[in-house]
């Protein structure tokens, strides 16, 4: 008789020692395909430094505001990588893809073309569900190489694209607003890497 | 008197209270008589046990003190000033002593009596320890039969005391010099005694001195034991150089004698007490032998004499037999020219065994065979030069010496002083040294060592040309070559090279791993139970409605 | 109103200790078994013995050093007034004050007093009863105060032993003071006073 009930009260404790299931989210955007061609080659390398991102959201739990002041970390959804690096790789990609050259980052380069770096300060990273997400960037690009004297310029981005209340909605509206900010970055990159004299955007 | 209770008859048994008043009485009394027991024995005591009582006069009574000061001998206490009080005509002070009964011995007549104070004397500084235990008198018994009460303190300790054993001798001297009561005698550096007394020769030409000498230490003052003064330090720059002698520390603060017999003394006994010595002034003059008779020369040289000084010593074949007293100018007439006239004192007998065999030869030893014996030695050659004696201080000492190629001179026997004859000095000397050295200067093989230095030239710019042409490209490109590397040294450590992306890579590892014990902590933190239980489920986040003050929507903001 | 009889018509006594009466005819009290006397016995004759011990000893205390002090090796001896005549030079009056007072004062006024009393009780006079009495508690008052002085000296030697630098040791003349204060003591248990008054009892 004992050793049903032992057995019994084990399974139902094992049981309920289990957790609840987790949910990952990526903020990289998959590939679309039929898009190689379309941009042209610049006349540079492009390289991506490092990225920064504010310490609240720097865990692997999403986190989302609520009303008040008040945030909610959720421990059943989380990133599938430390948000750094989700937001470097997203930014990377969406920038190989409209500057039409890789990201050179920690590759030998070729000596003779300039380099391009760009060094990204994220300063803000809100999600309010049903309303917005929104990311306000202060990036800076570098260029140095043969043939060209090392100059940079430094500029700042806040983009918000409108999002609903479930999660997947905010997280797609987060990929959305690194798309954007990936062509504001290209369009000034190219622009600046010609002329010399031009602002930011 | 008073009641009796125990002269009344209790009737109860047993307890006999039958006490008579005569018992009580006569205990009780016990104590005041036992008191007065006490009391007169005390007092015959002190009586019996106080030890006789002298008066002391001293110039002041400084130090002193009524009931407080000891007196004390080898640091014994053996009485105890109990008054102090001014003499009648105000010129002295009387203390009041009270001896303990085993001081009997210092009531004698001639015992002493000083004040011990802090004090720097002759032997140093004695008495220290009564700047903090205040002064007391000291005491020395004497040896009299007849005994005193009233003594005259002495103002300074006595150099030495009746117990000492010694002996005491007189040393007479030109004058005291350095010397003071209490200035040390050394015997081989080691003190033995010190001066006790010194005072004027009774004719005032010289001054006797006092000193004792402890024993066992007396036995090694013998009869023909020379004393010196050995005060201060001895320095002497003389031909011979500088020299500086000193006996001891002391001895130069507070001078001192020294005293010890000749090595070769024959008969050596223990002098006597109080006998009597000469004091020399230095240890040279003491131990030498004695010079016996001097005999006056003279000399004249015509040459500048300058270093020459009076007491320069005069050599004869090096050895030192005399020393110059005087010197003057003279004036030749004839030649219109002016002379050093020197004159010198030789002790014939500094040459010792020599002098004895001269004797012996010439067979006497008076003034005129020896001036003839003067004579013999001048016809050989004998002349007198100033040679210069120490190249340092530039001073001259007279030299007589045999000049081989001497010209022949007229001598005097006769002549009372002997005047020798002079060669010229030291500068002929200096010529001949030049002269020498000319020579050999002369025999160098110059022409051969200006062959060989032109060849050595011309190869030298052969070499050199070789150099220009051909080295200074070579290194040229070296430095090029260098440039080059150090160029591609800097860019392996630019940020593509691979041990940079290695240490990078390294750094993201660790990073992370910092990165997830943080995250753990931090949701260990947040939810302690989920150790046990596990992660519960969220709920769905609410939505964002409010726009309350605590939050603000971001306005677009103006491009940096 | 007559005053109340005398205890000894009514041949009672009064034990010293419990203050039981007893009869007179008992030489123990039967409550604390205490000795029961109707007067202290030989009263007169022990307090004369003690005093005049007292007084014998009085002198050599005065005359001998009670201390011996040695400062940095200077030391020196001091009878009780010279010590407070130095306590009064160095400008430390009060110790002064109360050394003269415990050693001199206090002594003196008792044998003063016990003279007093000894002599008028064995006149017989009627002079100043009531004063008498007062002066008697007075002493035994003041008696214990005199030890004062031999407590100081012996705090003082216990401190002060610093070897080289300074150390004080006590001398013959406290011991004699001691015995001084001691005997006084005796003296005063030993005087009853109701033999002040015994003197309106014609009869005693």
């Amino acid at each position: 008789m004992k050793t049903p009930i032992l057995l019994l009260s084990a399974v139902v404790g094992l049981a309920a020692c289990s957790s609840a299931p987790t949910r990952y989210y990526t903020l990289m955007s998959p590939v679309v395909e039929g898009r190689a061609a379309g941009v042209a080659a610049p006349g540079f390398q492009f390289e991506m430094a490092t990225v920064r991102i504010p310490a609240q959201v720097d865990q692997p739990q999403l986190v989302v505001r609520q009303d008040g002041g008040a945030l909610a970390i959720l421990e059943t959804q989380r990133w599938s990588a430390p948000l750094v690096d989700e937001f470097h790789d997203a930014l990377a990609s969406q920038l190989e893809v409209r500057l039409g050259t890789r990201n050179l980052e920690g590759l030998p380069k070729q000596t003779g073309r300039p380099v391009l770096s760009l060094q990204t300060d994220v300063r803000r990273f809100d999600s309010l569900p049903g309303r917005y997400a929104l990311i306000d960037v202060v990036w800076s690009l570098r260029l140095r190489g043969e043939g060209a004297q090392a100059r940079s310029l430094t500029c700042s981005s806040q983009i918000r694209q409108p999002a609903g209340v479930e999660l997947e909605a905010l997280v797609l509206a987060h990929q959305q607003a690194i798309g954007q900010l990936a062509q504001s970055i290209a369009s000034t990159a190219r622009r600046w890497t010609q002329v010399p004299s031009t602002a930011c955007p | 008197m008073s009641d009796h209770p125990g002269s009344k008859q209790s009737p109860a048994p047993g307890t006999p209270a039958v006490r008579t008043r005569r018992f009580n009485v006569s205990l009780v009394w016990l104590v005041p008589i036992v008191a007065a027991l006490v009391g007169v024995s005390m007092m015959i005591n002190n009586s019996l046990s106080a030890g006789p009582q002298i008066s002391i006069s001293f110039l002041t009574a400084e130090g002193l003190e009524a009931n407080k000061t000891q007196v004390k001998y080898k640091n014994v206490v053996i009485g105890k000033v109990t008054a102090i009080a001014l003499s009648d005509d105000r010129s002295k002070v009387n203390a009041t002593v009270e001896l303990d009964q085993s001081a009997q011995p210092f009531t004698a007549d001639d015992s002493m009596f000083w004040v011990v104070r802090p004090r720097i004397g002759a032997n140093g500084i004695s008495g220290v320890d009564t700047l903090l235990s205040g002064a007391f008198i000291g005491a020395d018994a004497g040896h009299s039969d007849k005994t005193s009460k009233q003594f005259v303190g002495l103002e300074t300790p006595p150099p030495v005391t009746y117990g000492q054993q010694g002996k005491r001798f007189t040393l007479h001297t030109d004058d005291l010099g350095s010397l003071d009561i209490g200035s040390p005698v050394y015997y081989r550096r080691i003190q033995v005694g010190q001066v006790i007394s010194y005072q004027l020769a009774s004719d005032g030409k010289g001054v006797d001195v006092r000193v004792f000498v402890n024993s066992p230490n007396d036995q090694y003052v013998t009869t023909d034991s020379r004393f010196w003064n050995a005060s201060g330090v001895d320095v002497t720059l003389g031909a011979n150089g500088l020299k500086v002698n000193t006996e001891s520390l002391s001895s130069i603060l507070a001078g001192g004698i020294a005293f010890v017999e000749p090595k070769y003394s024959p008969n050596s006994v223990p002098a006597a007490e109080n006998a009597t010595y000469a004091l020399f002034d230095d240890q040279d003059t003491a131990l030498a032998p004695p010079d016996g008779e001097p005999r006056y020369m003279r000399m004249r040289f015509d040459q500048p004499l300058r270093g020459l000084a009076i007491n320069a010593p005069v050599e004869f074949l090096g050895v030192n037999i005399g020393k110059v007293v005087s010197m003057n100018l003279d004036f030749d007439e004839q030649k219109k020219d002016f002379w050093t006239v020197v004159g010198v004192v030789i002790y014939p007998n500094r040459l010792g065994k020599v002098q004895a065999k001269l004797i012996k030869e010439w067979g006497g030893e008076d003034e005129a065979r020896s001036a003839e014996l003067i004579a013999g030695f001048v016809k050989r050659g004998l002349r007198a030069q100033a040679r210069s004696g120490n190249l340092l201080t530039g001073q001259l000492l007279i030299s007589l010496d045999f000049m081989p190629n001497a010209k022949p001179v007229v001598f005097d026997q006769n002549a009372k002083p002997l005047e020798i004859p002079t060669v010229p000095g030291s500068l002929d000397k200096l010529q001949e040294q030049v002269q020498q050295v000319v020579e050999k200067i002369s025999k160098l093989p110059l022409e051969a060592i200006a062959n060989n230095l032109n060849s050595s030239l011309g190869e030298m710019s052969k070499t050199l040309k070789q150099v220009n042409g051909e080295v200074l490209p070579q290194m040229r490109d070296t430095l090029v070559q260098t440039r080059k590397t150090l160029a591609s040294a800097n860019d392996s450590f630019s940020e593509d090279s691979p041990e940079r992306l290695r240490l990078g890579q390294a750094m993201d590892e660790v990073q992370r791993t910092a990165r997830s014990v943080r995250v753990l902590t931090d949701f260990l933190s947040r939810h302690p139970e989920s150790l046990i239980r596990g992660r519960l489920k969220d709920n769905q986040p609410d939505a964002y409605k409010s726009t309350s003050s605590s939050v603000r929507e971001p306005e677009p903001e103006a491009q940096p | 109103m007559s005053a109340p009889p005398y205890a000894r018509d009514l041949q009672l006594m009064l034990c010293h200790t419990c203050g039981q009466v007893c009869s007179q005819s008992v030489h123990h009290c039967p409550r604390c078994d205490g000795a029961v006397h109707r007067r202290k016995p030989n009263s007169l004759t022990r307090t004369w013995a003690f005093l005049l011990a007292s007084l014998i000893f009085y002198v050599p205390a005065n005359l001998l050093p009670v201390m011996y002090t040695n400062m940095f090796g200077s030391g020196s001896e001091n009878t009780i007034l010279s010590g407070v005549y130095e306590f009064w030079s160095h400008g430390s009056w009060d110790i002064a004050l109360l050394i003269f007072i415990a050693s001199v004062v206090v002594p003196c006024i008792k044998f003063f007093v016990l003279a007093t009393l000894l002599i008028s009780c064995q006149r017989r006079s009627h002079w100043a009863m009531r004063e008498r009495a007062r002066l008697y508690r007075f002493i035994e008052v003041i008696g214990y105060w005199s030890m004062l002085d031999v407590i100081v000296v012996a705090l003082v030697a216990a401190l002060v032993q610093f070897r080289a630098l300074s150390s004080i040791e006590p001398r013959m003349g406290i011991l004699f003071f001691g015995l001084v204060v001691v005997l006084t003591m005796w003296a005063a248990m030993s005087f009853d006073p109701r033999l002040i008054w015994d003197v309106e009892v014609e009869d005693v």
